[in-house]
């Protein structure tokens, strides 16, 4: 079967140039492009798509929010994380959606290719060469999907009754969900979290 | 009680005189001890008012480094995410291009070129962005204003995008009078334009932008108006509060990290200037800028006049057949 490729990216630039290699290196000429969490869902609608290209902060929130969903309508999906946040973290809360792809941005052209091709001839190994082992010593590793989602909005300012609002969550959550981040990571109030986040590369 | 007077004593044994003595040394005294507390009252007061002063100063100084520090958080993640990202793969693309350039189809060539002057032109204006902010976040004190013609300012501005502009079919209209002599820092008025002028570019399909000004009773008026996609209440308020103002959020194409209003607010306290906002979605935006024109002297003067400024826009607001619901909110920049 012919891989049918959708790219969820808010960077037209980045969505551009996986496009390129997907269709120089991979020879896939079937890729469409999305940007924000809605448009994904309507593109997915619209068409069978084989494989997901996604990124986690996208113009209208996190992918974090839409990927039960995702993985509820579309078992078989194949999905690939390709986001610029800390993978030790990220990867490792994304495992419980069964998404084992996880790409940095950060890594070499090289690495990028051989990582797309092995994900769209769907190999379930991961290349050793990108499977930096998880440090320890990130105050992030140990945060859940959700405490996750609560952080992003957390990062951009947002106040519990936003977040829960945003989120679909009861402000109590919210509050327990923060309250959970603090303690993990061992910060005291925002200004710190924001700086530890931002030296993790877990801001965005 | 009775006083017994010898006659055989000398004067000044006499109790009397012994009495009043005693007395006049007491009054005395208390009348020192008393100037002495009230003395001592007077400086502690001072004092405290000193402390007071102080302290509220270092509390300013406090919250300036703060908002200082959580913009310089944001700046490293924009510098990460909206600059070094984006620029990886303009090169990854750009060497593609080189390698593949005969299995490339035309469609995708263009496609891909297209995207890369875009991205490229957004990641100068990105980073002339910070380094402006930057430049003004050091020699603030020591510009100096001049008087310059502000039809030939808007001219400079229109100019530089132009190209921007005739690609979208965009209209700039320079409504300022020819001769308009304003006397103001000349750079950070500029910055403050060509940023307003930028987002309103950005943010819009076709139509007009105009630009125009008024020399009102207490200060000037320039005003920037356009007819694009315009903003909701909340993208409003986040422009408008202090506490976040850059969120990384942004329409595909159209940056939105708001760097842009943070330098205008920063630039206009330097300006000693302020600014209303008024936009609806999909009703354009029109953002007036005001400068009281004597600064000190008259600043409840130009607070009232803000005021007024701000209660016409509302006004203005309400009317059916200008902007709808639109939505209005004044900034006061102290």
């Amino acid at each position: 079967m012919q891989p049918n490729v959708l790219i969820a990216d808010d960077h037209s630039m980045i969505r551009k140039g996986i496009k390129l290699i997907l269709q120089t290196d991979l020879g896939v000429a079937d890729v469409s492009e999305a940007t924000s969490c809605v448009e994904l869902m309507s593109e997915l609608l619209k068409k069978d798509y084989t494989h997901l290209i996604l990124d986690i902060i996208l113009s209208d929130g996190t992918s974090l929010e839409v990927i039960p969903n995702i993985k509820k309508i579309y078992p078989d999906l194949h999905i690939m994380i390709f986001s610029m946040l800390n993978r030790a973290v990220y990867g490792e809360a994304l495992k419980q959606y069964q998404i084992h792809h996880y790409l940095e941005k950060t890594s070499t052209e090289a690495e990028t290719i051989t990582f797309l091709s092995n994900f769209i001839q769907n190999d379930h190994i991961l290349p050793s060469s990108t499977n930096i082992p998880d440090s320890p010593a990130n105050p992030f590793v140990t945060l859940s999907a959700r405490e996750l989602e609560v952080l992003h909005y957390l990062l951009k300012g947002h106040g519990t009754k936003e977040i829960s609002s945003v989120l679909n969550l009861r402000m109590n959550t919210v509050s327990t969900l923060k309250t959970r981040i603090f303690e993990k990571t061992e910060t005291r109030n925002l200004k710190d979290l924001m700086q530890l986040a931002t030296l993790y590369n877990v801001n965005y | 009680m009775l006083l017994h007077i010898q006659p055989d004593l000398i004067w000044y044994k006499s109790i009397w005189f012994l009495s009043i003595g005693t007395l006049a040394i007491s009054v005395y005294i208390a009348i020192m001890l008393h100037r002495r507390a009230k003395r001592l009252a007077t400086d502690q007061k001072t004092l405290t008012q000193l402390v007071d002063e102080k302290t509220r100063e270092i509390r300013q100084q406090n919250e300036a480094l703060e908002k200082n520090n959580r913009i310089k958080t944001r700046l490293i993640s924009i510098i990460s995410h909206d600059i070094v990202t984006p620029l990886r793969f303009l090169h990854i693309t750009g060497k593609n291009m080189l390698e593949n350039n005969d299995t490339i189809s035309d469609v995708m060539r263009d496609e891909v070129l297209a995207e890369m002057v875009t991205t490229a032109r957004e990641l100068e204006l990105l980073t002339t962005n910070i380094l402006n902010w930057i430049k003004y976040q050091n020699e603030n004190r020591a510009l100096l204003r001049e008087p310059f013609d502000l039809h030939i300012i808007i001219g400079q501005i229109f100019g530089l995008v132009n190209g921007m502009a005739r690609q979208k079919n965009i209209v700039l209209t320079n409504d300022v009078p020819q001769g308009f002599i304003i006397d103001q820092h000349i750079e950070p008025l500029k910055i403050v334009l060509y940023n307003l002028v930028i987002n309103a570019l950005n943010f819009m399909e076709r139509g007009h932008i105009t630009i125009n000004s008024r020399q009102l009773r207490n200060g000037l008026l320039i005003e920037v108006k356009d007819e694009g996609l315009g903003m909701t209440e909340e993208q409003i308020n986040n422009i408008l509060s202090d506490r976040f103002v850059i969120s990384s959020a942004n329409v595909d194409g159209k940056r939105g990290n708001g760097l842009g209003y943070l330098i205008i607010k920063d630039l206009l306290k330097l300006l000693n200037g302020r600014f209303t906002i008024k936009s609806a979605p999909n009703k354009g935006t029109s953002i007036k800028l005001f400068f009281p024109e004597e600064q000190g002297v008259s600043k409840i003067k130009s607070a009232r006049l803000a005021d007024t400024l701000a209660n016409n826009g509302r006004h203005m607001g309400v009317e059916p057949t200008t902007f709808g619901t639109t939505i209005q909110r004044s900034n006061q920049l102290s």
